[in-house]
């Protein structure tokens, strides 16, 4: 079986200054990854490459077997920022992706409708992004990249700029989406805590240049809400060894 | 701090009571009168300042309200004022409309393609720094006295301004935007349509506002300079004949041309680009 995307011996350097250094790092296929790390570590560089935003100078990156070059077909990713276009509706902006890869109209009045329910933005859709909070727009930024129905999802810091309440019902939304849909997600956070509520293997990755310290596999069963999560008995242990592997990240083999 | 709680309960509780509404409204519309009030005064003032000073003063140096509305009733009447407009009515709105249809995609163009900005961008600059007035003696020697040398003075007048703010809009699109759109393997005529030309607009739309009152400046430079059409041309022509009401006529008409253009334009401003007047909210 190919994994949904794997990279191997992957490094990248800005200016002479080494930012990724010996990646390996292997999602299977319908698997939720997560990737913690120090702040400034290379996550973001990392999740770029593989969404062919960005080239890596040595090692090879693989989305459903082939060769990255370039953003692939059926990669589709969640901005930090959301990465809504200020001058289109929350319908047109969900509605993006799917026109500019010449979808039918009739295709697209059928698809965005049934994103924009998912996410529960029904009732928004003609809003433009400045008149909804951030939560919202973090949900049309989701439904925009499912709506394409990419097999792997790339999501960076998604939830980052969101206050803590909201952001416990979007992992919620997140969750119920996900284990009816089953996509290959690799999701960037430096909260531990949505790092374990949320995925099946937590990828820890050390400061820079970023290389990955160890996996974690979370072994609470699904479904999941954040609040069963947290009351699990596995949730405590699972987190003290994220802590202090993300410690040994932090502090580990000072130069 | 118990009552700060309940403070903040109350404060925060539905609609306000309907005598607050009301006395909230009352104060609002006789804010309203009074601001009504005060314009119309100052008006008023300036115009029984200027009568009174006027009628004191050789006619051939200056001249009252009531001559200039005698003056404006006689060039109505006899059609040299509406002639006069029409036909720089129709040199604006070619030069301005010229000026916006070439400098927008030349303006893009330039901002997306490297080659073009390092082959551009020190000719624009030099041209932008020149005080164009300076060239409208050499624009007539080429292209003559008639229509076409006006519009094109006009052109001029309006497509820098135009040119450099559309520019601007092209440079300053939001890099994450351009990632959004290159992750969703967008084509070129893509990003175009739907990334730097509507992140240009609130630029192109200040360009516009700056270009319609330069037009304006060079409508009237054109008609001074070329032969017996306009607005321009009845303010030479009543200025050498030494009737100074008639003078001020075709200026006021201008004004207020100048005033509607720029009513069109923040109109447009709103109304295209909606988002871009309103605050981020974080
Ligand atoms: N385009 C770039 N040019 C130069 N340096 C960069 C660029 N992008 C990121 N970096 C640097 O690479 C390092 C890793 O950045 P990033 O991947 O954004 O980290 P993270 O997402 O883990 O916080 C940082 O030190 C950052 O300053
Ligand atoms: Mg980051």
């Amino acid at each position: 079986m190919t994994a949904a995307c794997e990279c191997r011996d992957v490094s990248k350097w800005f200016d002479g200054l080494s930012v990724l250094d010996h990646v390996d790092l292997e999602v299977p296929e319908g698997a939720f990854v997560t990737i913690i790390g120090p702040s400034g570590c290379g996550k973001t560089t990392l999740l770029r490459a593989m969404a062919g935003l960005t080239g890596v100078d040595a090692g090879e990156i693989k989305i459903g077997g082939r060769t990255v070059m370039g953003p692939p077909e059926g990669v589709a990713m969640v901005f930090q920022g959301s990465g809504l276009m200020p001058w289109k509706t929350i319908y047109d902006n969900v509605a993006f992706g799917l026109v500019v890869a010449g979808r039918s109209r009739r295709e697209i009045g059928q698809t965005v409708p049934r994103f924009i329910e998912k996410v529960n933005l029904t009732g928004y859709e003609r809003l433009y992004p400045y008149q909804v909070s951030g939560g919202m727009r973090q949900r049309a930024g989701l439904a925009r990249a499912l709506a394409v129905d990419p097999s792997v999802l790339l999501m960076d810091e998604p939830f980052a700029s969101v206050d803590a309440q909201t952001r416990e019902v979007l992992h919620d939304e997140l969750l119920t989406i996900w284990e009816r849909e089953r996509k290959s997600v690799v999701f960037v956070t430096h909260s531990i805590d949505e790092a374990i509520v949320l995925s099946d293997v937590v990828v820890v990755m050390s400061r820079r240049p970023a290389r990955v310290t160890g996996l974690i596999e979370v072994d609470i069963p699904r479904p999941r809400r954040e609040r069963t999560v947290r009351g699990h008995p596995r949730y405590a242990d699972i987190r003290e060894r994220c802590w202090e592997l993300l410690e040994e990240a932090r502090h580990g083999d000072q130069p | 701090m118990a009552t700060s709680l309940s403070l903040e309960r109350r404060a925060s509780s539905s609609a306000p009571p309907p005598e607050v509404v009301e006395r909230e409204r009352r104060r609002r519309r006789s804010r309203h009168r009074l601001m009504w009030t005060v314009r119309v005064l100052s008006v008023a003032v300036v115009l029984v300042a200027w009568q009174v000073y006027g009628v004191r003063v050789n006619p051939i140096l200056f001249a009252p309200p009531t001559a200039i509305a005698e003056a404006f009733v006689a060039m109505v009447r006899d059609g040299t004022l509406l002639s006069a407009f029409l036909q720089s009515l129709l040199v604006l709105v070619v030069g301005l409309g010229a000026a916006i249809v070439v400098s927008i995609p030349a303006a893009l163009v330039w901002a997306r393609y490297d080659p073009v900005d390092w082959a551009v961008q020190h000719y624009v600059n030099a041209i932008y720094a020149t005080p164009l007035v300076a060239l409208v003696p050499l624009l007539i020697l080429w292209f003559g006295l008639g229509f076409l040398s006006r519009a094109i003075i006009v052109f001029s007048f309006a497509f820098f301004p135009l040119l450099l703010n559309a520019y601007q809009g092209a440079k300053s699109v939001d890099r994450e935007l351009l990632e959004v759109a290159r992750s969703f393997r967008c084509r070129e005529y893509h990003v175009w349509r739907h990334v730097v030309l509507p992140s240009s607009v609130p630029f192109i739309m200040a360009g516009l506002n700056l270009a319609a009152g330069r037009s304006l400046v060079g409508l009237i430079i054109a008609e001074f300079y070329t032969t017996g059409t306009g607005l321009g041309y009845l303010v030479l022509q009543a200025a050498n004949t030494f009737r100074t009401a008639r003078m001020f006529v075709p200026v006021i008409v201008v004004m207020v041309l100048g005033v509607a253009l720029l009513g069109v334009t923040r109109y447009l401003q709103r109304r295209v680009a909606p988002w871009s007047s309103q605050p981020e909210r974080q």
